[in-house]
């Protein structure tokens, strides 16, 4: 309905766009930025782009996985207009031994060790993760080949597990490669 | 922790996260933005960067005229005079009147540059009449803003010619007024009346420089002389050409590569090696050599992706050619560098240029720029381009419509001299929303590969599905090898009733190239 309401450029079909992809999209872009301010602007220019080009979109599948690409771009051009090395000065406090092995723990520590993978692989890593893309959808999402995203994923998944062994130890002098 | 319990960690923690997030945009909000991103765009002249969308293919229409770009004389000054009568153009092509007994509504409209782009652009449907149905009041400025970028209409494009979607459809007569889309309190101007013997095509000059919002009102033949028209809104943008003055800088504009889908595009920076300036030139004209160790690589996937040149000038003559890169274990290490037309937009600060095949590739871009005093200026950079190999899909017969599998580790070796190949062994996949086939045990399952590719050699293994999707490890079972297969592979499932994963590994040929990859099929097998 919406990939109709696009082609016939309906007043409603911002309304539509939004219900239908706004929060996922947020959730993308706020995952891959870590910053909600710029995670809903990313949102809206993504919709709009859709709304203004999106017409010659054949299905909702693909509209999904178009608003997707579109989204993650837009979040990594962000990314890169601001690209810069960042040393962590402040190194967060180390959870105990029994925080880390509760579940919230865990959670955090593993966004913690997302945060800290180079842009790229952590938009791969929420494109598979969390909106459950195929290697090749991510692969085709950020114009690489399926192979690299796997390698990618790979990467992130062991640096992941290194993170989570020892999240302290691994953070200490980190460099975010913003 | 194994990867697949790291990997639903990493799935709860992300959802976690990102799921909690509240979205506090509305959609009076995207209105706002909208209207404000109209206003920004027109209101500035550099916002190309993302192409000119709505492109409607008109390939049927170019096959039977032989493609309506065509040479025109250049040199008379734009101007706002309505067009006093058609052009002849393909005019004379034979076409046929639309009854309005047969159909629902006229063909909608498409606009497009002359010379130029060989592509037709959708424009936004106001109002029709067809007999005795009239949908809207003709003539009506129901829009204030259209909703997406139009046709451009830089050098060097004379004329803008309008033409219906229905390549049998005739025009008879065309009424185009226009507001420049920064101002659209003032009143309309006029750009064209005419009528006109029946013809595909109608044409009218194009503006003078600016953003134009135009309102076209196109005539339809009928047999029986019943009213038939359509009213369209386009956009059309006549770029501002400013030449440079070589004096006022020490370098020409940097030259940037875009690769584009769908209208977002991510911008590249390439390696300048050579420059012509204020008298002088600098750097090694011609060089294949320059590229960083790690060049920041634009990815381009064919037949999805455009490649454009951008600069903050006005390219008047852009050449672009690419040097595939070949491994050493291809016998012809030094191929020879192919040209890369220009499809559009030289004249302007954006041109696109034709996608390179699948590969890896050096580009080189050399575009010369206008400048104030005529002296020679141009700069000559490389970049870094990967197409993309797109594999084919594989699909099941009886009917071998849908795409049942997707190619999962492809490799290749192009008679172009590109390759790839990539040893992985990665995880059984299957395609998104393809449910397991039914088969009954020992019968034959029949496959065939999209895109004309011939299966050269096949093997089938089988594992357990039930094993793989709880993450166990599943035994890997030998269902079937063959050589010589043709186009069509048979393949008899001799498994035991339940659910299972076919892995089909093919090597296939086409033309020259040869493929190889392998594709995960769930089935369900019966007794």
């Amino acid at each position: 309905m919406t990939v109709e309401a696009l082609r016939r450029r309906r007043p409603e079909t911002l309304g539509q766009l939004l219900d239908a992809y706004g929060r996922e999209l947020q959730a993308v872009a706020y995952l891959i930025l870590r910053d909600r301010l710029e995670s809903e602007d990313v949102v809206i220019e993504t919709l709009l782009t859709a709304f203004e080009r999106g017409g010659s979109i054949r299905d909702e599948r693909a509209l999904r996985a178009w608003l997707l690409r579109v989204a993650t771009n837009e979040a990594l051009g962000r990314r890169r207009q601001t690209a810069r090395l960042v040393r962590l000065d402040v190194v967060p406090d180390a959870a105990g031994p029994r925080d880390l092995a509760s579940e919230s723990s865990t959670r955090l520590t593993l966004l913690d060790g997302i945060d800290a993978l180079p842009v790229q692989m952590r938009a791969a890593v929420v494109l598979r993760y969390y909106a459950d893309l195929s290697v090749d959808e991510v692969a085709t999402v950020l114009g690489k080949s399926p192979n690299t995203i796997k390698a990618q994923l790979q990467t992130a998944l062991d640096r992941l597990r290194t993170h989570l062994a020892d999240p302290v130890g691994s953070s200490l002098g980190a460099i975010h490669h913003a | 922790m194994h990867d697949g319990q790291l990997e639903d960690r990493l799935r709860s923690a992300l959802r976690g996260e990102g799921d909690a997030l509240p979205i506090t945009i509305t959609a009076s909000e995207l209105e706002r933005r909208l209207a404000l991103r109209r206003r920004e765009r027109f209101g500035r002249r550099a916002s190309f960067l993302a192409a000119a969308v709505a492109v409607i293919a008109v390939g049927s229409l170019v096959a039977t005229t032989g493609g309506w770009f065509r040479s025109t004389s250049v040199g008379s000054e734009p101007s706002l005079a309505p067009t006093p009568s058609p052009e002849p153009s393909e005019a004379a092509l034979p076409c046929e009147s639309i009854d309005p007994a047969t159909m629902d509504e006229p063909p909608s409209l498409l606009m497009g540059a002359s010379p130029g782009d060989a592509k037709a652009y959708g424009g936004l449907g106001s109002g029709y009449r067809l007999g005795d149905r009239q949908v809207g009041q003709e003539g009506t400025w129901d829009h204030d803003s259209i909703g997406f970028e139009g046709v451009v209409a830089g050098f060097p494009t004379e004329r803008i010619q309008v033409l219906a979607s229905d390549p049998g459809a005739c025009l008879v007569g065309l009424r185009v007024d226009a507001r420049p889309s920064d101002r659209m309190g003032d009143e309309p101007v006029r750009l064209a009346e005419l009528t006109s013997e029946p013809s595909r095509v109608l044409e009218f000059a194009k503006p003078p420089v600016g953003d134009w919002f135009v309102l076209v009102h196109a005539d339809f033949a009928t047999p029986t002389g019943a009213l038939a028209w359509r009213e369209t809104f386009f956009a059309i943008e006549v770029p501002d050409c400013a030449p440079l003055d070589p004096a006022s800088t020490d370098m020409p504009p940097a030259i940037d590569a875009v690769s584009f889908f769908e209208g977002t595009g991510i911008g590249h920076a390439g390696a300048r090696v050579a420059s012509a300036w204020n008298g002088q030139v600098v750097g090694t004209p011609g060089s294949w050599d320059g590229l960083p160790a790690e060049p920041d690589q634009i990815v381009v996937i064919p037949g999805f992706d455009g490649l454009q040149v951008t600069a903050d000038a006005c390219m008047v003559d852009v050449r672009a050619e690419a040097l595939l890169t070949v491994y050493a274990e291809v016998p012809d290490p030094a191929p020879t560098p192919i040209g890369l037309p220009v499809r559009r937009g030289e004249g302007s600060p954006v041109v696109d240029i034709t996608s390179p095949s699948t590969g890896g590739w050096t580009l080189r871009v050399r575009a010369s720029f206008l400048t104030v005093d005529g002296s020679e200026a141009w700069s000559e950079t490389l970049f870094r381009v990967a197409s993309r190999f797109l594999a084919p899909g594989l699909t099941m017969g009886p009917d071998f419509f849908e795409i049942m599998g997707e190619a999962g580790c492809p490799s290749y070796h192009l008679t172009s001299g590109a390759s790839a190949s990539d040893g992985c062994g990665a995880p059984y996949e299957l395609m998104e929303g393809r449910e397991p086939v039914p088969v009954v045990s020992g019968a034959p399952l029949l496959f065939r590969l999209t895109d004309d590719w011939v299966i050269e050699e096949s093997r089938v293994i089988a594992v357990d599905a039930e094993l793989i999707e709880s993450g166990q490890f599943a035994p890997e079972y030998s269902v079937d090898f063959q050589e010589n297969v043709g186009s069509t592979l048979s393949v008899p499932i001799a498994l035991d009733p339940g659910s299972w994963i076919l892995r089909i590994t093919l090597n296939g040929n086409r033309r020259g190239d040869t493929f190889g990859a392998y594709y995960d099929i769930a089935v369900t097998v019966t007794p």
